[in-house]
């Protein structure tokens, strides 16, 4: 409709500096959108949190002060203390290493087995592709959470039973999104161009349809650690996650559920904590996808 | 055109330009034409000239977010540009109509085809729902589409190409417009399908006084159809030539290179083509001087200083071009 | 002898309906078309959409395998290769494709698509391969210096150069041309053809160059092929072919080209009514009487496809 080419140089004159990629763009995008910029704020508290937990937090986390037990907020406990006495901002501070540490674990499982799978099932197609859809339509027909659920009954408790089990809940999600971006991108001139080129199936596969699909995998990749930490939490919170004493936001919120009613700060601080993280996690993926999406012109 | 008679369409210093990531772009830069009416204008460019965007500019369809539109455009005693929204949506597919180059994105897939004649029948001339159908079936007649009763109630995907051109056509015609931007219509057609649409344009013009814009890259199609041209680059008017004059008497070097460059049935094979050397400017990175210098084959020092003013030879007759004089 | 010959190749593709996917019906794109290939020599190819041309190129690289027929490469059955002797065998058969820009890999720079088709045949060190590189670059015309440029830093026209590159990057006998002009503007267009045609006698290339444009055809072809749903219904040398055409299809497809003139008023030309049928349910016999002003009875039956004149061939029943 119409017919600017936006993105036409002039290469003839010699202008310098209009070197820009699609990627650049999207940067762009992302700094424009105030939503995706406070996720990223906030995410990267948490990260600082998390690595320098040790620097911000003197004292062992783990540590009982019974004479102090379920302090309110006071100028020695910041945030009060919990049923043991301690500190319910170190545990929060050092908790945010954990869930960090799942978050990533989890994607890294998803997305080990996920898309290397996604590719393959996607670009081959046929039988293959047939088995390995019914497999992952046979995952995904249970509740992601009830399927992580399942697998640490089978596991055992644990933080590396946590990733393992939550990992794999995720994996079908990995492998049915990257197989629908293979097929779209199989069907793209350049993969026929390079087909004609005589180029190997696994060379078209690395170098002309994974960068094309690693758009939406980043983006699925946000969002999945923003799961794999409501997850975990969840998993602590039912007492069949991380194990005490590793302070863990979920297990916190478990054990804070019988102090409730009189005593809510030391369930309310780690409620918090799993919100925030969850929440810059979504609102970054959001942006990520707004940012990566050409349709999407702001 | 004829003498005496007043423009109905007069496009004065239009200037369009587009805020993107990488800044501002001016696709329409400084553009005049009249159109007469009852005539059919050529307005001819490659991709990137601004043909399209003048068009829109002018129906104000483009994003006004996103676009900043100076100049004036008169139509009918009135300036477009500074019309309302409202009074804007009365004129647009009333008054001035477009049919645009690719009628299945143009098509609204989920209404049939009668649904989306009438539907501007009924904003536009007030008709009844039972009133606009049957006005919908006449102009499928008009249009030349066989069987219109059974056709009008059809969805756009059942129709082929040259069908689907047709009922874009019947919707540009269906409010007796008095002006119709037809931006690259036959273009996404087959030859054997444009020569029907061809055909059929130069049908319904007789005996009527619609005046068309039709704005095309395809010279074939401009010397068989408008009687006047307007040769557009990088977002300037560089000639203009009643079409006669154009195609044999062509005075801007932009326009004498395209139409060297054309392949013609039948022409001498040994001779290579005559090519434009070097590509289009990107409008963001303009050249200094006459926008075409860098690829003209006849530049001046002047040239590459300073942007040619427009010389009028007559009152349809004018080039912007540092060559051309007065006795030229 | 001919570089390439296609004899009697068809390419089917099956509808199918219902639960269990049972095919019904086949859609014949491409329905028994026989042409060769010499040496250094452009076979036009036009018709209008629909007709099955971008598949006769495809199904003669295999990109999509035909239903039946053969190619044969330089007196080799392509058909009969196994996977990495065809794959070899690529090094020869090129292809240039319409849309310059989705025919780019939008992640990888200049360099690395140019280069793509010498490493899968070639085993050479990266300053070699540079070398070719800047080479090609060189000879398409485009600076050897943008080699690290990104596929959209270019217009269209540069683009189109980049694919060519690509094609000759591993010195091919016969490449394909897939509509390579089609989306380009005139004043670029004439600077492709140009370059195809100082590209095809410096390395005796044959172009097999399938378009829909008329005129761009006749320019760069030495003869050319007139399709009509899924089959060639005429070819001759284009000098013969534009001033005698005999079949009335290739008759109406000459005279609807609009004259780039506008003295030469068109008022007699044959405006054909209707539209092509659909290639599910192609019409009886030959596939163009419906459409055809010269049709009569015998029409319902299929014509043969034979030579009437020495390298005039034509698929017609009025030339008996």
């Amino acid at each position: 409709m119409n017919d600017i080419d936006i993105n036409t140089k002039n290469n003839d004159s010699d202008s310098v500096g209009d070197i820009d990629s699609s990627s650049s763009r999207g940067w762009a995008k992302l700094k424009r959108n105030k939503a995706a910029l406070v996720g990223g704020i906030f995410l990267l508290i948490y990260i600082v949190c998390a690595f320098g937990a040790p620097v911000l937090f003197w004292g062992n986390p783990s540590a009982p002060d019974l004479i102090n037990s379920l302090s309110p907020p006071c100028a020695k406990y910041l945030l009060g203390t919990d049923e043991l006495g301690r500190s319910i901002l170190g545990r929060i501070l050092y908790g945010s290493r954990v869930s960090l540490m799942i978050a990533v674990g989890v994607v890294g499982v998803g997305l080990l087995f996920g898309v290397p799978v996604g590719l393959i099932s996607g670009y081959f197609g046929g039988k293959t592709d047939f088995i390995i859809q019914r497999f992952t339509d046979m995952l995904l027909a249970f509740p992601g959470f009830l399927l992580a659920l399942a697998l640490v009954a089978i596991l055992g408790v644990g933080l590396k039973n946590t990733v393992i089990s939550i990992g794999i809940s995720m994996i079908p999600i990995y492998i049915r999104l990257v197989r629908g971006c293979v097929l779209t991108v199989r069907e793209e001139v350049y993969v026929e161009a390079a087909r004609a080129s005589g180029t190997k199936d696994r060379h078209i596969i690395l170098r002309h349809i994974l960068p094309n699909v690693l758009a939406p995998i980043i983006v699925q990749t946000s969002l999945g650690m923003g799961t794999a930490i409501l997850f975990a939490a969840g998993l602590g919170f039912l007492g069949i996650g991380v194990q005490p004493p590793t302070p863990e936001w979920g297990s916190m919120l478990g054990s804070a559920r019988a102090y409730m009613m009189g005593k809510p700060h030391v369930a309310t601080f780690p409620g918090i904590a799993i919100f925030l993280a969850v929440l810059s996690f979504n609102l970054l993926g959001d942006g990520l996808r707004d940012a990566f999406d050409p349709r999407s012109k702001i | 055109m004829k003498a005496g008679m007043a423009p109905l369409l007069s496009i004065v210093g239009l200037k369009t330009s587009f805020h993107t990531l990488d800044g501002t772009i001016t696709a329409v830069n400084g553009v005049d034409f009249d159109v007469y009416p009852g005539e059919t204008l050529g307005l001819v460019g490659e991709s990137g000239c601004g043909k399209s965007v003048t068009a829109l500019s002018v129906l104000r369809l483009l994003n006004p977010s996103m676009t900043t539109i100076h100049g004036q455009v008169n139509f009918d005693g009135k300036n477009l540009l500074s019309l309302d929204p409202e009074e804007m949506r009365m004129i647009r597919g009333g008054t001035i109509s477009m049919i645009f180059q690719e009628p299945m994105t143009s098509l609204n897939p989920i209404l049939t085809v009668g649904e989306q004649i009438s539907e501007s029948l009924r904003l536009h001339e007030k008709l009844g729902r039972k009133k606009a159908w049957e006005k919908a079936i006449q102009m499928l007649e008009i249009v030349q589409i066989p069987s219109p009763e059974l056709r009008v109630g059809e969805y756009p995907h059942k129709l082929s190409g040259g069908m689907r051109q047709r009922v874009m056509i019947a919707m540009a015609l269906s409010c007796n417009p008095r002006l119709i931007f037809a931006d690259e219509p036959t273009t996404a057609l087959d030859v054997t399908i444009q020569a029907q649409i061809i055909r059929l344009l130069e049908h319904l013009k007789k005996g009527s006084n619609t005046s068309i814009v039709l704005i095309t890259h395809d010279l074939g199609v401009v010397a068989q159809m408008a009687s006047r041209v307007v040769v557009m680059y990088a977002g300037r008017v560089v000639e203009e030539a009643p079409v006669v004059e154009l195609f044999h008497d062509a005075r801007h070097p932009y326009t004498k290179g395209l139409l060297k460059s054309v392949p013609v049935l039948g022409g001498d094979k040994k001779t290579r083509l005559n090519e434009i050397p070097g590509i289009v400017p990107n409008l963001l990175h303009m050249p200094k001087g006459c926008s075409f210098h860098p690829r003209c084959s006849m530049t001046m020092d002047i040239c590459k200083k300073e942007s040619p003013s427009m010389i009028h030879f007559n009152k349809n007759r004018r080039v912007a071009c540092w060559l051309a004089t007065d006795d030229f | 002898m001919p570089v390439l010959e296609v004899e009697n190749l068809k390419k089917y593709y099956p509808v199918r309906k219902g639960f269990l996917q049972r095919t019904v019906n086949h859609v014949k794109a491409v329905d028994g078309v026989s042409f060769h290939l010499n040496p250094g020599e452009t076979l036009g190819l036009v018709g209008e959409s629909g007709c099955g041309k971008t598949t006769v190129g495809r199904s003669i690289l295999r990109l999509t395998p035909p239903t039946a027929g053969t190619v044969m490469f330089k007196g080799k059955d392509l058909g009969k290769m196994d996977r990495e002797t065809l794959r070899k065998t690529r090094t020869s058969l090129q292809i240039i494709f319409q849309d310059p820009f989705s025919s780019l890999n939008p992640r990888m720079n200049v360099g690395q698509i140019i280069a793509e088709p010498i490493k899968n045949f070639e085993d050479l060190s990266k300053s070699k391969i540079r070398q070719r590189v800047a080479k090609l670059m060189t000879r398409v015309g485009l600076r050897s210096a943008q080699t690290g440029r990104y596929p959209h830093e270019f217009s269209g026209g540069q683009r189109q150069r980049i694919g060519i590159a690509r094609a000759l990057a591993v010195n091919p006998d016969v490449i394909i041309c897939d509509e390579a002009v089609s989306a380009l503007d005139v004043s670029i267009q004439a600077q492709i053809i140009n370059l195809l045609r100082d590209l095809q006698e410096e390395m005796n290339l044959a172009y097999l160059f399938i378009a829909h444009d008329l005129s761009v055809v006749e320019h760069i072809s030495h003869r050319v092929a007139v399709m009509y749903l899924g089959r060639i219904v005429e070819l001759a040398s284009a000098r013969s072919l534009y001033k005698n055409p005999l079949h009335p299809y290739t008759k109406a497809l000459l005279s609807a080209v609009p004259i780039p003139d506008p003295l030469v008023k068109q008022e007699q030309n044959i405006v054909l009514s209707g539209d092509v049928p659909s290639p599910l349910d192609p019409p009886e016999g030959c596939t163009f009487h419906p459409r055809c002003p010269m049709a009569r009875d015998k029409c319902r039956t299929r014509p043969g496809y034979r030579e009437i004149e020495p390298d005039h061939w034509i698929a017609c029943h009025l030339y008996p």
